[in-house]
């Protein structure tokens, strides 16, 4: 199965404390040497706390960054090389769907306007065939009462969230990264997005990266899962084989770490990872887990593992 | 059974706002035993942030008003006490944990400087004790370097390091009741696990009342002794964490439930409660929950249910519960 975006080495650092000339001298290794391959249909979930780089690479795959080094491939294209149209067609077949879909609308524009303004191209030229457009899209996506000539502070969260996706939808796109959709939404609002984000998924075959620090979500929607730390994958298997058996110390406790819905289960031993991620200025050398890893030792304060394994279950530890 | 340490009785508070009265908080009992955790669990706009800032006399007024019923700390009612009265008590018998630590938290002031602060306006001892009580404190919610932390601004620390400085703040004089509104909803995963076992062990060590509020049912189902489950401003259902969790009699409660993706069954369709929360400003009549309710009928649109007793200890405001 060929991929729909494999990733190279992608790598993204952002300066901090720019100077005028010169080079700054301290960067944020926001994303560092990530290679992963995003397959046609498949819905590949990318997990991590804050500041683990699961949005700058999601971005960064987007070409919304620049990446610092490393290659983006789309359908077998280099996304770097792109010319205008090139780009242009691209953004089209790749779109992007935010945690809050408020801050990322015009507040003074329409919904029409704002589910309508990508679709200046193709069919879509007049404002009639546009406005049926929207109608149709805002049904597709449980909105068909809602009135297109509102504004976004005229709807809730989840219909925002909603809007988001038919904006998404209204270029015919392929491939959607989803960055972080439900976690500003309420339990019964978020299962309702869910349950949408699944039916649009097999009425449109799309491919979605779904970001997301919620591990129960993830299970839930995704068919492969990539667990980031410090900017670099450490694990990257098929949701199942994850959650069955995960190989990387960081991903077993950040399943350790959930909370479970059984009051009956709360006596169970718990193993609770102790200190905080170190600061993405400076990562740790070696394996950047060592730190708080319950099983580093002196190979992982200097080598860094690589991530290795099948096409099924791969992972980036020493002692896995 | 133990007097309670809080006690609300039948609470009414109204929200005087540009459009219209509404109640936020319109009926609302609850009883929590020393030493006990009630979780008051619910969506956004349910009313139990709103609860909560009644109890420790944080309503803002105007527009806020408690139109009618009791909080009894200790069997003491704290509706009719002076702001000045209150906020003798707040920090005192009453300590709190809200989700944000970084606006709880006064930015120009070193943690220290706050810590030692609250136990000179509740306790008469001198500033050295104060600082060997706040550091001796800061080393229980296992802040490392605790001493030197002291000379910390809050924007030097982390998300979970200044959780653990607010717990600290909250118990330094003993509290009877602690309230911790969301505590953890901020934090990642790791940083939650961590928070939620130091508040377990803590409130074990310190034998006080919690009253927990989230929107998390998993938070709930790790801490929680009993439950109380908030829609639109009222009590639908409360009962033992066990209860909730095994045999929800309300609907909405149902629904909660069924809409957590659960670990254990990856892939299948989510169960979802149709809709969205009432406008508390157009409330359906009747039952409030009604417009999403797949089991309403005619009644449940005519009369509004109470909260009634099912089996001991579990009771339930729907007409079809009850039945």
């Amino acid at each position: 199965m060929s991929a729909l975006v494999e990733v190279e080495g992608l790598t993204k650092h952002f300066p901090v404390g720019t100077v005028l000339w010169g080079s700054p001298k301290r960067v944020v290794h926001a994303v560092d040497d990530v290679t992963l391959d995003i397959r046609p249909g498949e819905t590949l979930g990318l997990v991590g706390e804050t500041g683990s780089g699961k949005s700058t690479l999601g971005r960064t795959i987007l070409h919304l960054n620049a990446p610092t080094a490393g290659v983006v491939r789309y359908r077998g294209e280099d996304v770097g090389g792109f010319d205008r149209a090139a780009m242009q067609r691209f953004r089209s077949r790749a779109q992007i769907v935010f945690q809050d879909p408020y801050s990322s609308f015009d507040p003074r524009m329409t919904i029409q306007d704002i589910i309508a303004e990508g679709m200046v191209h193709g069919e879509h030229r007049t404002r009639a065939a546009r406005a049926a457009r929207v109608g149709a899209l805002l049904r597709t996506v449980g909105l068909g009462q809602v009135y297109p000539d509102g504004y976004p502070h005229q709807f809730s969260g989840g219909q925002r969230q909603r809007i988001g996706i038919a904006r998404a939808l209204a270029v015919d796109p392929e491939f959607i990264v989803l960055d972080e959709p439900v976690s500003a939404l309420d339990v019964s609002v978020q299962s309702q997005v869910l349950n949408l984000l699944a039916d649009l998924r097999g009425q449109f075959g799309l491919t979605y990266l779904f970001i997301s620090h919620d591990l129960s979500v993830v299970r839930h929607l995704c068919t492969r899962v990539a667990v980031m730390y410090l900017g670099q994958i450490v694990e990257l298997a098929d949701t199942r084989a994850l959650f069955a058996a995960p190989r990387h110390p960081y991903t077993a406790v950040l399943l350790a770490a959930l909370p479970i819905a059984d009051p009956r289960q709360r006596n169970r031993p718990r193993q609770v990872l102790q200190g905080e991620v170190p600061s993405p200025i400076n990562p740790p050398p070696g394996c950047r887990f060592h730190t708080r890893c319950p099983r580093a030792t002196a190979l992982c304060r200097e080598q860094e593992p690589k991530l290795v394994g099948d096409a099924v279950h791969s992972v980036a530890c020493h002692h896995a | 059974m133990a007097r309670p340490v809080l006690e609300v009785r039948d609470l009414r508070v109204a929200l005087h706002t540009r459009r219209g009265v509404i109640h936020a908080v319109d009926g609302v009992s609850l009883h929590i035993g020393p030493g006990e955790t009630l979780a008051l669990v619910g969506e956004s706009g349910c009313g139990k942030t709103m609860t909560a800032l009644s109890v420790i006399g944080l309503i803002p007024r105007p527009p806020g008003l408690i139109e009618r019923g009791q909080v009894l700390l200790n069997g003491d009612d704290l509706v009719p006490k002076s702001d000045e009265e209150m906020r003798k008590l707040r920090g005192d018998r009453l300590g709190m944990v809200f989700q944000e630590p970084m606006t709880s938290l006064d930015p120009v002031f070193t943690i220290g400087t706050q810590l030692v602060e609250t136990l000179l306006a509740h306790r008469d001892i001198s500033r050295a004790d104060a600082r060997a009580q706040a550091v001796a404190m800061l080393k229980r919610v296992q802040i490392p370097e605790a001493d030197r932390r002291m000379d910390n601004y809050p924007h030097e620390m982390s998300g979970g390091m200044r959780q653990r400085v607010m717990i600290a703040m909250a118990l330094l004089c003993r509290p009877d009741l602690l309230i911790a509104d969301e505590p953890t909803t901020a934090l990642d995963v790791t940083t939650q696990a961590q928070i939620l076992e130091l508040l377990r062990e803590l409130r074990g060590e310190f034998g006080m009342a919690v009253l927990l509020i989230t929107h998390a049912l998993g938070v709930v189902a790790e801490m929680a002794d009993r439950v109380a489950v908030m829609y639109a401003g009222r009590v639908v259902e409360t009962a033992s964490v066990e209860d909730v969790f095994e045999n929800p009699r309300h609907p909405y409660t149902r629904g909660l439930l069924g809409s957590i993706p659960d670990l254990a069954e990856g892939g299948s369709r989510l169960v979802t409660i149709p809709g969205t929360v009432p406008n508390l400003l157009h409330k359906p009549p009747g039952c409030c929950f009604w417009p999403r309710c797949p089991i309403a009928e005619a009644r449940c649109r005519e009369g509004e249910p109470p909260l009634v007793e099912l089996v001991p200890g579990h009771q339930a405001a729907c007409w079809k519960a009850a039945a």
